[in-house]
């Protein structure tokens, strides 16, 4: 009679435990820094952008596609390229189409004395800790004919995906980049401007220009008349 | 010979106005450099730049609603709600939208993405749109440290008539920066 009253109490119990456990079966997801950046570049110039995306709570790796959008034609490179890559999954192998996968890692206390390619820590914002993060780098040309002044922003988009299971609705998750790049002259120039002046001193050449002409045709006025009388 | 003089200083009035008109710029810096007339504005500034962060990751998801009769209405998902945290890192505002990207498809079959309906509130359904992005939450403020989790509930309407079969959708969840 014991042992029955033993073993539904363990039951119980294990029951209330397994209650109590979040049902979060699968996660997928990632993060990115930075959001925004902006660059001053000369035409014929390149710009290079690094942006870090990581995956710190995931429980499985996420599979990133690049994408971008602009307001103007530029020659944009992404490195690494989108390829396509086959996994072997308990389901069987399934390819996908990605530029690189993050693999789910817990932020660090130190940075490894060797890094590999393509892989950075970013520092962590909110704790002593570095976040492990793979980069992906964006090279912009800026045109030779590109006009000094002219604005043009680029938005990059990383998509996420995570190999889920069977269910109805697959989601996906979308993280961003604003790029702005601003076309400047390549020489620095400091010009000093005058505009702040008084404007009797802005039109002071006006003024003796002016005041000297009337002097000279008044002396004119004054000789002719001096001449009349002879 | 008589105001030979005065011609004399009419030219040389004459050419020195020229003067003044050829060589007016240097003319015009000298007395703004004299005088010190220019605006000049002389403030210190230092500037830092914080980098941003936003992470997200979906759970509950795959999105279910196991076996379902043709002509179903509201049925709710039953791993509702698909939850999306926010990490801690994250240190800007953010939005989060909704996009259906693909309708229900099996096979050669298909019924549209609107029969999907969302909510945040538990009282305002928003029905999905192929390819149209629609809000979630806007503009929610940073964690702060602490992962928050923002809930999503999900309810399905299977057309009448529908064929059977294993039907599948996709959407695309955006986290942006407010």
């Amino acid at each position: 009679m014991r042992k029955k009253y033993l073993t539904l109490g363990i039951l119980a119990i294990l029951t209330i435990f397994i209650r109590t456990q979040p049902i979060y079966a699968q996660s997928c997801g990632f993060g990115a820094t930075p959001l925004s950046a902006r660059a001053s570049a000369i035409p014929g110039q390149k710009v290079v952008v690094t942006w870090n995306l990581y995956n710190m709570y995931s429980d499985r790796k996420t599979h990133i596609l690049i994408n971008y959008t602009s307001d103007v034609g530029w020659k944009v490179t992404i490195e690494p390229q989108a390829r396509n890559v086959s996994y072997e999954l308990p389901a069987g192998i399934v390819t996908i189409l990605e530029n690189l996968a993050l693999d789910p890692l817990p932020p660090v206390q130190y940075k490894p004395e060797v890094i590999p390619y393509g892989v950075n820590y970013v520092k962590h914002p909110t704790a002593d800790l570095y976040i492990p993060a793979k980069t992906v780098t964006f090279t912009i040309e800026v045109p030779t004919d590109a006009k000094i002044g002219e604005r043009h922003t680029f938005h990059f988009k990383a998509k996420g995906e995570c190999f889920l299971g069977t269910g109805a609705v697959i989601p996906a998750l979308e993280l961003g980049l604003d790029l702005t790049i601003d076309v400047v002259s390549p020489e620095f120039y400091e010009r000093e401007l005058i505009s702040g002046a008084p404007w009797y001193l802005q039109y002071a050449w006006a003024i003796v220009t002016a005041a000297l002409l009337v002097i000279a045709v008044v002396t004119l006025i004054i000789l002719r008349r001096r001449r009349i009388p002879t | 010979m008589k105001g030979g003089k005065e011609i004399y200083f009419s030219l040389f009035v004459f050419l020195l106005a020229l003067t003044f008109a050829i060589f007016r710029e240097p003319f015009t810096a000298g007395i703004v450099r004299i005088t010190g007339l220019t605006q000049w504005s002389s403030v210190a500034e230092a500037t830092v730049t914080v980098l941003e962060y936003i992470s997200a990751t979906l759970f509950n998801v795959p999105i279910q609603f196991g076996d379902l009769n043709p002509g179903t209405s509201g049925q709710l998902a039953i791993n509702n709600p698909m939850q999306i945290q926010i990490g801690g890192e994250t240190n800007v505002p953010y939005n989060i939208t909704l996009e259906g990207t693909s309708n229900f498809v099996s096979g050669s079959y298909t019924f549209s993405i609107s029969n999907l309906e969302f909510n945040t509130t538990t009282t305002q359904w928003t029905q999905y749109e192929l390819n149209v992005e629609k809000d979630a939450y806007t503009n929610l403020p940073p964690p702060g440290g602490t992962p928050v989790n923002q809930s999503v509930w999900h309810r399905i309407s299977v057309p009448a008539g529908q064929v059977a079969g294993t039907y599948v959708g996709n959407l695309m969840v955006r986290v942006k920066k407010a």
